[in-house]
């Protein structure tokens, strides 16, 4: 017979107790969490021995962090957030393990030049030019070398994982630095007076 | 270096989505399961969650993964 679904104080008891219940519960836990990662990441070339390790991984990260869980979610979505993030940590580090970080810190040193257009209207390459100029400005003045090299690396696609690793920072910080050098431009584009409406005007 | 548009475009829409105070994507990862709960039913983002929202227009890994999630939840409410 098929056991009722579990409530969310029920699963918690259950995945940290360490006889048969919470056997059951890891056991049941660890298929909601192969069935959901196969669903979404089949399609993303990860096989089913695959999307397994990650829901064992996952599963013990889950154990570590159940004092972390608030009952906000269903215990379920919770657990699946985790092995998301393992999962796609994982995808991400494949795919970008052989991109060059050199090359695009070489890339973050040199000078800044943009893609040529030619606009409809003269007034349309004059908000180009002065919002292209300001954004040169703002990249080889007033960034370090450090979030210049981190700005490229985003604008690649780089993921942050990746680069924090390159980087031998934490995440954490990496997002910081990140942080101030976004509010850097947007500080420098609003003293020029460049507003959103210009800026939407011609990029968007 | 060269910047194509789509990076130019790309690097004012972080810009402009810039807040003095923002969640980091460990933060994120700590609501994501609430908020793809309120994406993957519809609901009207909460007060509580305005922080997450904010996050994921401006993170494409921890966009990637809720996307996932709300598929997910989506699929089990089916």
């Amino acid at each position: 017979m098929r056991r009722a679904p579990r409530e969310n104080a029920e699963w918690v008891r259950a995945i940290a107790d360490d006889g048969a219940d919470g056997e059951a519960a890891r056991r049941d836990l660890r298929e909601v969490l192969v069935t959901g990662l196969m669903r979404v990441l089949t399609a993303r070339g990860a096989d089913e021995d695959l999307c397994e390790d990650f829901a064992q991984e996952a599963l013990l990260r889950v154990r570590e962090r159940l004092g972390g869980f608030r009952g906000e979610s269903r215990f379920t979505t919770w657990a699946l957030s985790i092995a998301m993030r393992i999962a796609f940590d994982d995808l991400r580090h494949k795919r970008w393990r052989d991109v060059s970080f050199d090359a695009m810190l070489e890339g973050a040193r040199s000078p800044l030049v943009f893609e040529p257009r030619v606009e409809a209207t003269q007034e349309r390459s004059a908000v180009r030019e002065r919002v292209l100029r300001a954004l040169a400005d703002v990249i080889a003045g007033k960034l370090t070398e450090k979030q210049r090299a981190v700005l490229v690396a985003e604008l690649e696609g780089m993921p942050h994982t990746e680069i924090a690793e390159r980087l031998g920072m934490k995440q954490n910080a990496l997002y910081k630095l990140s942080h101030d050098a976004r509010k850097s431009v947007k500080v420098h584009l609003e003293a020029l007076g460049i507003c959103e409406a210009d800026v939407l005007w011609v990029f968007e | 270096m060269r910047l194509r548009d789509e990076q130019v475009r790309s690097l004012l829409n972080a810009s402009r989505e810039t807040r003095d105070v923002e969640i980091d994507c460990d933060d994120f990862l700590s609501l994501m399961a609430e908020y793809a709960e309120v994406r993957a039913e519809g609901r009207a983002v909460p007060e509580g969650l305005e922080k997450a929202c904010a996050h994921e227009r401006l993170c494409a890994s921890c966009r990637e993964e809720l996307a996932a999630l709300v598929e997910i939840v989506r699929g089990a409410g089916r």
